[in-house]
């Protein structure tokens, strides 16, 4: 027999997909929905815009958000470690400790090689450097 | 409409709940083009809180509003931005009219206003007012709601049923037909205009020019030792103008000019280092036509060793007369250049890029030209076509060479960061600007021109709007100028009033910078704290002045009244108040790391550029330079006053933030003592031939009632000539070049703003630093875009 707390667990996946769906529909139809060409065009401060938005987006954002989920990714690992702690006992330690060791030589790397620099050029070559 | 569809109790009461819901949470747009705005903002702080209304988020966008408020003038650059933000906002839509500017033109009947937004957009409701105040604003906003409960059917509409009604249901008004843009009112379209507005220029008042007065004093000025040394250089070929007042002035032929200024810039001793100004004239109306060639260009040049201004003239033949560059000499003259081009149609040969830069590019005309029409009013009306058909030029024009990967990104004309109506054209590679073009102009109101048809006396209002955050500081500027130019002694007391005034001002408008500016960067809480100061200052200024941002509260001569009984107190207790304040500031905003980040290093800007580019004020300052006008050439006794030059190293963003820091403080310390030291005395001159005299004495001696008559009506008539002098005004130095040609009303007034010479180094400051750095730039300049445009 399925467990009586099986039919809870789908009157609430009903419930939310319900209430998401109606919300969505009611949106959609209560929506003016009038076009117009000014309407359509991208809002750029008042005038039309010139030129194309489909550049290639400079790299420092990309390499920032990448490391980012990269060693956010490698975190969940160390969390995981955390919750058996008391399994692996001190042979988890050491293994923990030569993985954070790793990850942390990849940062230093990364800083060295100026991964992580993500400024104006102006300020390299500023006159009233502090 | 009812009759069509008949109501059903369903319907009603939603529509009901509709218009409740929407009554109580109206989003109005981030929108703001002049005076009218800074009101409008009051309205959202502190004191009168406007969240009480459900209408306190402004939006960035227009997708995200659906109320427009026109707080300000409609130019009519601006106008096919405004219906472009309009026509994108979500719907439905609500657009309330704010203060007589966009009513109806106000007192902007000039040919670069639209005569009343609602020839372009449809209006809801007006607010009166110039501007209006805060809770004038706060009123119309419940009446909009009243409207939204009470006058529409929104229920059909939203069920996409047929019938009812929502937003804006009143029709744009097409001059003419279902407005009148009389300006003596409607139903007088009958009767032929009369009087003075109909008449040529040349015959404006001519009678004004009869009475005698005393020629213009000749002003003390240093001769810097130059009349023997150009004598031996140019020969013949430039002379000395022994005619001029108000300082040294040479005449040269238009060719020798670049050589002339070189060569005064380039002195080893008192050199002329920095640009003030390019003023040209239009001779063509002068009452001795025949002592005047066709134009005349000004060059006003200052000098730092040895303080004080000289002037190149050189006068030009023709209809569209051509006279050198001097671009390559002094980098500033490349606005100034453009502006006489634009004004005046006088082409500078070998500038690098002359074309128009405050009217729009398909402008027909010079409108500074005696010929060009003053008033909108005499020029065909604006309506939505003219709207649609003149849009601004695609910013793709405003460079020469945009290479592979580089982002064309247009900041303004309506942008929350650039704090008012400018638009700034970045070239980015990424997030790096590489350049900045600026197109100026949508903030024009014409007040050069339209001081060619006011009396003297008439254009102190028109003033108070040049800088709208420093009220009587304009005035200031204004009447310091006309009086060297009429030689009238300011009695001590009015002197002293207008210090402490002026001061206060200061305060104020730094105040709101102090505001705004951090807001730029990121801290939204301080503009509450400075708004609520500032609101005690105005408190100062209605008890003395009877109004709070445009006091045009000078009068050539004096101030229009003595001070009211009992002023001392407010004046003691702002100055109890705000010290603790601006610690706390300091103590709120100088720990913040993030604020030190973005501002420490950024946008610096090396003292001989700010020169070159013809930095004033606490941007000049910020670089090291002590040079305050209130010291180094002392106007309206301010060397009676003990004070500090505030000054900061470094040039940038935060070097600039700590001089306005510093000049708040002694402010306040000038303020003091002018409050301590108020001398007893008359409030204004009584040389009675220049001022409205004092109601006693008109009412006494008959001498009075005659000037009271001639002063209240005709106006005062300056003698002949001409006068340039400037002022310390909060956002740098400030000048007005009067030119009288013994009418009462000027020939021409130049107004030489802080804001125009700022912008224009705006790239100089921000070339190579990120996106997000040049809102920290462009806010710690601290300009006004009336300041800028005029």
């Amino acid at each position: 027999m399925i467990a009586p707390s099986f039919y809870h667990l789908v009157v609430y996946t009903l419930a939310t997909v319900a209430l998401i769906g109606v919300l969505l529909l009611a949106a959609w139809w209560l929506g003016a929905k009038r076009t117009s060409p000014a309407k359509q065009m991208p809002y750029e401060s008042g005038v039309a815009p010139s030129g194309s938005a489909r550049l290639a987006w400079p790299v420092p954002f990309y390499l920032v958000a990448i490391f980012f989920i990269v060693f956010d990714v490698e975190a969940a690992f160390i969390f995981a470690w955390a919750v058996v702690w008391d399994e692996l006992g001190i042979t988890g330690l050491v293994q923990i400790t030569v993985f954070i060791l790793i990850l942390f030589a990849g940062l230093a790397w990364l800083w060295l090689k100026g991964g992580l620099n993500w400024g104006p050029s102006r300020e390299s070559s500023k006159p009233y450097g502090k | 409409m009812e009759n069509e569809t008949p109501q059903n109790v369903i319907l009603t009461r939603l529509d009901d709940l509709i218009n409740w819901g929407r009554a109580n949470s109206l989003w109005p747009m981030f929108f703001g083009l002049s005076c009218c705005f800074v009101e409008m903002m009051t309205s959202f702080t502190s004191r009168h809180d406007i969240s009480r209304f459900g209408a306190e988020v402004l939006r960035g966008t227009p997708r995200e509003a659906d109320l427009m408020v026109i707080a300000g003038t409609p130019f009519v650059k601006m106008a096919a931005s405004i219906l472009h933000l309009y026509e994108q906002m979500a719907e439905p839509r609500w657009v309330m009219s704010m203060g007589s500017c966009a009513n109806s033109g106000g007192m902007y009947d000039v040919y670069s206003v639209v005569q009343g937004v609602n020839q372009i957009l449809p209006v809801d409701v007006y607010v009166p007012g110039c501007p209006p105040r805060p809770e004038a604003f706060m009123q119309g906003l419940m009446l909009l709601q009243e409207k939204i409960r009470t006058g529409e059917r929104p229920a059909r509409p939203v069920l996409h049923l047929s019938g009812g009604w929502q937003g804006t249901t009143v029709p744009v008004l097409v001059p003419g037909e279902t407005k009148s843009n009389d300006t003596r009112g409607p139903g007088m379209e009958q009767i032929a205009i009369r009087g003075a507005s109909v008449g040529h220029p040349r015959s404006f008042q001519p009678r004004s020019g009869d009475l005698w007065r005393p020629p213009a004093p000749r002003q003390a000025y240093p001769d810097f030792g130059l009349p023997g040394e150009i004598g031996q250089l140019f020969g013949g070929q430039v002379t000395r103008d022994e005619s001029a007042t108000d300082m040294l002035t040479l005449r040269a032929p238009a060719g020798m000019v670049p050589e002339l200024l070189k060569h005064l810039k380039g002195r080893p001793e008192a050199s002329f280092k920095r640009l003030e100004d390019i003023a040209a004239l239009d001779e063509s109306c002068r009452q001795e036509r025949d002592r005047f060639q066709d134009f005349t260009v000004n060059y006003h040049l200052l000098c730092f060793d040895q303080p004080g201004y000289l002037r190149v003239k050189t006068e030009l033949t023709g209809d569209s007369p051509e006279l050198p560059t001097i671009t390559p000499l002094f980098p500033a003259a490349n606005w100034y250049e453009r502006e006489v081009f634009d004004m005046y149609g006088i082409r500078f040969n070998g500038h690098p890029n002359l074309r128009r830069i405050l009217m729009p590019h398909d402008w027909q005309g010079h409108p500074l030209r005696k010929e060009h029409p003053f008033r909108a009013t005499e020029m065909k009306p604006y309506t939505v076509e003219d709207a649609r058909r003149h849009a601004p030029l695609p910013a793709s024009d405003f460079f020469e060479k945009i290479s592979e990967g580089e982002l064309l990104l247009n900041l303004g004309p309506q942008h929350p960061g650039t704090h008012g109506i400018i638009r700034c054209i970045l070239k980015l590679d990424g997030e790096e600007i590489r350049d900045i073009d600026f197109d100026i102009g949508y903030h024009h109101r014409g007040a050069e021109k339209i001081a060619e048809r006011q009396h003297w006396n008439q254009f102190i209002p028109y003033t108070d709007r040049i800088d709208y955050l420093s009220g009587v500081q304009n005035n200031l500027a204004y009447v310091n100028s006309v009086e060297r130019l009429c030689g009238i002694a300011v009695p001590e007391r009015a002197q002293h009033i207008r210090v402490m005034l002026s001061e206060l001002f200061r305060i104020a408008s730094h105040l709101v910078w102090l505001g705004t500016f951090t807001a730029d960067v990121g801290a939204m809480t301080p503009v509450f704290y400075t708004f609520t100061d500032r609101e005690k200052i105005f408190d100062i200024i209605e008890m003395i002045t009877g109004g709070r941002m445009h006091p045009a509260w000078f009068r050539i001569g004096g101030v229009a009244e003595d001070l009211p009984q009992g002023w001392q107190q407010p004046v003691k207790t702002l100055l109890e108040w705000l010290p603790p304040r601006l610690k706390e500031y300091q103590q709120l905003i100088n720990g913040n790391p993030i604020f030190r980040q973005r501002l420490k290093g950024v946008g610096a800007i090396s003292q001989a550029d700010a020169i070159e580019w013809g930095l004033s004020g606490p941007n000049l300052r910020a670089c090291g330079m002590e040079w305050d006008l209130r010291r180094k050439i002392p106007y309206s006794g301010y060397q009676n006053f003990d004070f500090d030059v505030a000054t900061a190293e470094g040039g940038d963003c935060w070097a600039r933030y700590e001089v306005r820091m510093e000049e708040i403080r002694q402010s306040l310390r000038i303020v003091e003592q002018a409050l301590r030291e108020m001398p007893e005395g008359r409030w204004i001159t009584d040389d009675y031939r220049y001022v409205l005299p004092q109601k006693p004495d008109a009412l006494k001696d008959i001498e009075s009632l005659i000037h009271h008559f001639v002063n209240s009506t005709r106006g005062m008539s300056p003698p002949r000539g001409e006068n340039y002098s400037a002022i310390e005004a909060p956002k740098g130095e400030y000048g007005y070049f009067a030119v009288s040609d013994g009418l009462s009303i000027p020939y021409r007034l130049r107004i030489k703003t802080p804001s125009f010479p700022h912008i224009q180094a705006l790239p100089v400051m921000s070339r190579g630093w990120l996106l997000a750095d040049f809102l920290a730039i462009l806010g710690s300049v601290d300009f006004v875009l009336a300041d800028l445009d005029r």
